[in-house]
């Protein structure tokens, strides 16, 4: 699979990064919101990680600017969060075009199935 | 306004009302006194100097007939009498007055012309007694003047009859002058009869001597004798019947004066009850303005001060509805806060501390967002690297590495456990103060639980069953209510046995409570941990796994909340047979 990671952390995207390339994916990673849009809008990868807290251009702000360009969903978002917020606000999220919604820590081998299974849906 | 001012003031204009009206009051009656007296007191004093001047003319009149007084007094009395009678006329103000002073002023005139002619008559009357008295004593004079030519042997004038009358006649005019004197000093019946009968004998015996011979000197003598004693017979007769007609005077004045007292009498008393009447009138009819006045301001300020004591009653209830709001977790409630006074004070001191609370609330919960993300971030690389260390993928590790970063994993691991509970623990204390209670359908509510726990039950493929009665309501907090039941549930999962797993969920009403009951077939507790069970942090058993995140605040928050909602939890279990926790709501009919 193609993914593209963004967010902010470099540790994460560079563990993230070297966990998919282990199991045998191709990554592009974008460390900011905007980097993360221009991405996805010249590009189609098969699932992306995305991250909703990042200064700037949040995750949110990513969702909405694809939302607007109609491209929500021919990429498919996977949001990886670390708020405990309820139940609700991540259904939003769900609303607005994103495949999955992820709590951080997270277990890679939950991750790279949620990747698959979002990338064939 | 201030609130200490505006009662003050209540209070003060009662007093001031209440004050006042007594002093003006006081005022009124002691003016309309004042005001019946200075014109009644002179009124009375004016009848009364006309009565005093009319005792004194009968007086001075008494005196002028016994000639120890004169008219000059009588006149300045009569003088006197018309002066306060002029006063009195003056003062008078009802039609009644006006004509009993008409009849006194008759009275009194006729008073005055009928004692001035008696005086006049009197006087006439005295003049001539006076005169009478002189010729009288003149007479008398000529009388014992004259030499009687009497014998001066007393024999010789006994045996001869003439003589003997002579002597007679003498004896008899010495009576008649002593008599007459007598009279003029006194009048008296009784000299009155000495006078008659002295001049009945002196008659008898003159007769006698004229039949007598006489000389021619006798006889002459007796002519002059007989004059003169004529004209003294007829002066005392006169005088006699002056004095008579005196004494007619003063019977007829003495009447005169009792009428006149009389009227005056009459008049002073009627004046009297007149005055006394309207005084009573007066001061009744002042009172009772006064009453209804002081009456009228009363309720006033009553009224004034009950609407706005119930106002402030009002308010303050207010205020205290919007304290329980805030305590009841309701931040945003809306406070008036636009009084001036102590009230007003209070209202926005309420407004500010919620707003602070508010702003509290808001800082905990940022706060709370920070750390989360700034905690758990650190941990996915600890724990992804880990992994993907223990991953044949990324290389081989030796045993002693292998178990090293288990060791790392496990203890990652225990510190997402640890911050999650920590976090949770801050969630809660914050969610935990904001109450939203609605009126909820038991049945409906149980129904939607029943789905939403049923995919916990899958694992050990547990029966879940409920039993609510039906028609109830409840009033409670939706979202804390389903947290008691989905942790409660949920410890129920944990401990009902792998194989035939049975949990029962149970409503109904008992004591004007719904009470519910959720029944498990699990291994139970025993009696002491059964005590600690609603205790923070207290885990049974602290080797279970969970799915849910535990951290052995579940049951005391399910205590916190079931309790602040008005209900009470407890527990009752055996070992080996099975738990069921029972908590109680209030019910709404």
């Amino acid at each position: 699979m193609r993914i593209c990671i963004i967010d902010d952390n470099i540790s994460i995207t560079g563990m993230f990064s070297k966990l998919l390339k282990m199991e045998g994916h191709d990554v592009v990673i974008a460390n900011g919101g905007r980097a993360g849009l221009a991405l996805l809008d010249n590009d189609i990868f098969d699932a992306t990680i995305l991250d909703i807290s990042m200064p700037e251009f949040s995750g949110i702000d990513v969702v909405d600017a694809l939302n607007k360009s109609g491209r929500i969903k021919e990429q498919k978002i996977v949001i990886l969060t670390a708020s405990s917020s309820p139940n609700e606000d991540l259904e939003k999220l769900k609303e607005k075009g994103v495949r999955e919604v992820l709590k951080k820590p997270i277990q890679l081998d939950s991750l790279v199935a949620t990747l698959e299974a979002v990338s064939k849906s | 306004m201030k609130i200490r001012y505006t009662l003050t003031i209540i209070l003060a204009t009662l007093i001031a009302a209440i004050g006042i009206t007594a002093i003006v009051g006081t005022e009124i009656i002691r003016d309309n006194n004042f005001e019946v007296i200075n014109r009644e007191i002179p009124k009375t004093e004016a009848a009364l100097e006309m009565e005093i001047n009319v005792n004194e003319m009968i007086t001075d009149l008494l005196k002028i007939l016994d000639q120890k007084g004169g008219i000059e007094k009588f006149d300045k009395d009569t003088n006197d009498f018309l002066e306060f009678n002029k006063i009195y006329k003056e003062l008078i103000r009802t039609d009644e007055e006006r004509i009993a002073i008409k009849k006194l002023d008759l009275a009194f005139s006729d008073y005055v012309d009928t004692s001035r002619s008696l005086i006049s008559t009197h006087s006439e009357q005295v003049d001539k007694i006076q005169e009478r008295r002189d010729l009288l004593n003149l007479s008398i004079e000529e009388i014992l003047d004259e030499k009687l030519q009497q014998p001066t042997n007393f024999e010789m004038k006994s045996i001869n009859k003439k003589f003997q009358a002579l002597n007679e006649m003498e004896i008899n005019i010495h009576e008649l002058i002593s008599a007459s004197r007598g009279y003029l000093l006194k009048p008296d019946a009784f000299l009155k009869d000495r006078i008659t009968d002295s001049v009945g004998d002196y008659r008898f015996f003159e007769n006698q001597y004229s039949q007598s011979s006489l000389t021619q000197s006798e006889l002459e003598y007796f002519e002059t004798l007989k004059l003169n004693f004529n004209t003294a017979e007829m002066l005392t007769h006169e005088i006699i019947d002056l004095e008579d007609s005196l004494i007619e005077l003063r019977f007829k004045l003495n009447e005169l004066s009792i009428e006149i007292d009389d009227i005056l009498d009459e008049e002073i008393q009627r004046i009297s009850k007149e005055k006394l009447l309207e005084d009573d009138q007066l001061s009744i009819e002042t009172i009772d303005n006064l009453l209804i006045i002081l009456s009228v301001l009363f309720i006033i300020t009553l009224s004034t001060g009950f609407v706005y004591s119930t106002r402030l009653g009002k308010r303050l209830a207010k205020i205290v509805k919007v304290t329980n709001e805030i305590t009841g977790g309701n931040l945003d409630v809306s406070i008036s806060a636009k009084a001036n006074d102590e009230i007003g004070d209070l209202a926005r001191s309420m407004k500010t501390m919620a707003q602070k609370l508010k702003q509290g609330n808001l800082q905990q919960e940022e706060f709370a967002a920070m750390i989360t993300h700034e905690l758990k971030t650190p941990l996915v690389p600890i724990k992804g690297y880990c992994e993907m260390l223990l991953n044949p993928k990324f290389g081989e590790l030796s045993q002693d590495q292998k178990d090293a970063v288990t060791e790392i994993l496990q203890n990652a691991s225990q510190l997402q456990e640890l911050i999650q509970n920590v976090l949770s623990a801050q969630k809660l204390s914050v969610e935990g103060m904001k109450y939203s209670y609605e009126d909820i359908d038991v049945d409906k509510f149980i129904e939607q639980i029943f789905k939403t726990l049923a995919p916990y039950m899958t694992d050990k493929k547990i029966s879940f069953t409920k039993s609510i009665q039906k028609g109830m309501k409840m009033r409670a907090d939706k979202s804390k209510l389903v947290e008691v039941f989905t942790n409660i549930v949920q410890n129920s999962v944990d401990f009902v046995p792998d194989t035939d797993g049975k949990i029962t969920i149970e409503g109904k009403l008992k004591d004007n409570q719904i009470q519910f009951s959720i029944i498990d077939n699990g291994i139970g507790m025993p009696k002491d941990k059964q005590r600690k069970l609603f205790q923070k942090f207290y885990q049974v058993d602290t080797s279970h796994t969970r799915k849910h995140g535990g951290s052995g605040l579940g049951l005391s928050i399910c205590k916190g909340y079931i309790e602040d909602m008005h209900g009470s939890i407890w527990i009752e279990s055996e070992e080996g047979k099975g738990t069921t926790i029972f908590f109680t709501l209030p019910m709404v009919n």
